[in-house]
């Protein structure tokens, strides 16, 4: 089976069987494993130059894109509307504080009273008002806020997520598998609306202090052991230069990303989650330590070492566009003219990604990777025709998705290159201080 | 001749196929940005609300007869906590409060 490969014109392991200008060119499994593919290097001092001027307009963009996209968030927000909703035949609201009291067209009689409760779902935030009659029984509830994929929410929604809320009285437990069913494929949504409706919940009872149940306990299984273990695989396949070993090993990681990050638990790195954590949407570790181990894993080892220690070696969805390369022996085809032009194209699309989900403050907008389409088999029309093109095109070329599409692989690239600039004017400045 | 003619129909159909690409992400990202409510924007509700089918304006007000002292039942808040209302607005709200609870 002969696989194909474009070089690293820079840091990457040079198999010797690989052309001199850094283009396509084909190996078979026994040469070097994968590195990252690059552009072939060319006038440094020029390519410093553009470098400097690209890391700059990114970063000019990006901050432009976080300030617009946080001073639309500060806008009033007419609550009052939105708690007569959840409180059904309330006319007048008043605040006092954290609770809305809903009191008929009098304003003389309680119908209800209504909270918001605050948790984190799958893209950062999520804020719900809850309202209540005078009983204590759910009348209503509503997403105030929210930084869900749009995807996720949809299905929230259809499957009458919402609706289980009513009626469920003050002391219910009000938890995923307990007296509330699961939304398949949007687990982690489904868990952030119920943890903000039982805080607000806790409001309401004026109780304010959390559950023994709700007391934080630190999520730490086997998706983040197996992440550790990936991270520390992919680190040392790096470094190591015996090629059979690494190869191996890289099979190995790639085939455990793919079922246990993949197939098993949906978890891949997505714009999205960069998105989040430009944002300052961090959730609450105690329960999302695999996000922290996977973004941090990432900044880490790039910084550290300079290199991508994830898409090519666990990353579930190129890993099964690697599976299906490796039955139908497709090839890498990167046509020289069109190198530069599609290099643009896919640094474009993560740009835009960003920019999008930075202003509109909703990192789940941005994504479109096919990653839940594939490993949850769920996924709009769009979707579908989206994953259906990519996995024939997979039979065709080698990891098309990565090479043309994908948004967190130029994210990664781009901390690498600016890790590398760093390091370029350390260097001069320190021999600038030797002469002088 | 045969061989450049061929490598130009792969190279258009690459350009093809991440031109579609690009179209199926610029619709992905229109679909993602339309509201199924009628009012996206940042930080605002995206969904509809569910209320009660039962509980609506024909339901007296007030009637309601909190319960107090079981563990678990619901209480009702205690709006006088908060040190912000000024007293004549805290004992108006006091009053409406034991009037709903049927309270003196």
């Amino acid at each position: 089976m002969r696989l194909a490969w474009i070089i690293s014109g820079e840091e990457g392991n040079l198999p010797s069987s690989l052309s001199s200008n850094g283009e396509i060119v084909s190996m078979d499994d026994n040469t070097a494993p994968l590195e990252m593919p690059r552009k072939p290097a060319g006038n440094t001092r020029i390519k410093r130059k553009n470098s400097f001027t690209a890391i700059g307009f990114t970063l000019v963009m990006i901050a432009f894109a976080w300030v617009y996209g946080y001073s639309s968030l500060i806008t009033k927000d007419p609550i009052e509307l939105r708690v007569l909703e959840v409180i059904p035949g309330a006319a007048r609201v008043d605040i006092e504080g954290d609770l809305f009291v809903g009191l008929a067209k009098d304003g003389e009689e309680i119908i209800g009273y209504a909270a918001r409760g605050r948790s984190y779902g799958y893209g950062g935030t999520l804020e719900m008002l809850v309202g209540v009659d005078t009983q204590g029984q759910i009348t209503g509830v509503k997403i105030l806020k929210e930084y869900e994929t749009p995807d996720y929410l949809r299905r929230v929604k259809s499957a009458g997520f919402l609706e289980q809320f009513i009626n469920k009285k003050a002391g219910d437990s009000l938890r995923l598998g307990k007296d509330l069913d699961s939304v398949s494929g949007a687990t982690m949504s489904a868990e952030g609306i119920a943890a903000s409706v039982r805080q607000a919940m806790r409001t309401l009872e004026q109780t304010n202090q959390p559950s023994p149940e709700e007391t934080r306990s630190i999520a730490f299984g086997l998706p983040e052991i197996t992440l550790v273990f990936l991270y520390a695989a992919g680190y040392f396949g790096h470094k190591t230069q015996q090629s059979g070993w690494k190869r191996n090993l890289r099979w190995g990681t790639m085939i455990t990303g793919m079922v246990v990050l993949g197939f098993i638990y949906t978890m891949p790195l997505t714009i999205a989650q960069i998105i989040s954590l430009l944002s300052g949407f961090w959730p609450d570790w105690h329960n999302n330590l695999y996000w922290y181990f996977l973004l941090g894993g990432i900044i880490f080892v790039t910084t550290v070492d300079g290199k991508n220690p994830y898409c090519f070696w666990f990353c579930p969805f190129g890993s099964f566009q690697e599976c299906l390369a490796k039955i139908s022996g497709a090839k890498l085809y990167r046509p020289k003219r069109w190198s530069e032009l599609l290099t643009w194209v896919q640094r474009g699309l993560a740009l835009a990604a960003i920019l999008l989900g930075l202003a509109t403050r909703r990192p789940g907008v941005a994504g479109y990777e096919p990653f839940p389409t594939l490993f949850d088999l769920q996924g709009s029309p769009l979707q579908w025709a989206f994953l259906s093109g990519i996995i024939l095109a997979s039979l065709i070329i080698y990891r098309p998705f990565c090479s043309y599409l994908c948004p967190v692989r130029p994210v990664v690239d781009f901390m690498a290159e600016v890790r590398r600039q760093i390091k370029e004017v350390w260097r001069r400045w320190q021999k600038y201080a030797a002469k002088s | 001749m045969a061989e450049i003619r061929r490598e130009k129909l792969k190279q258009a159909l690459l350009l093809g196929f991440i031109t579609l690409n690009v179209i199926l992400i610029l619709a992905m990202w229109a679909d993602n940005l339309r509201d199924p409510a009628g009012n996206a924007g940042p930080g605002r509700s995206t969904e509809s609300s569910p209320t009660a089918p039962g509980a609506d304006s024909t339901q007296p007000a007030g009637t309601a007869q909190p319960q107090t002292g079981t563990p678990g039942a619901f209480a009702g808040p205690v709006i006088l906590a908060k040190t912000h209302l000024d007293f004549g607005e805290a004992l108006a709200l006091r009053s409406r409060l034991d009037q709903a609870s049927g309270g003196s």
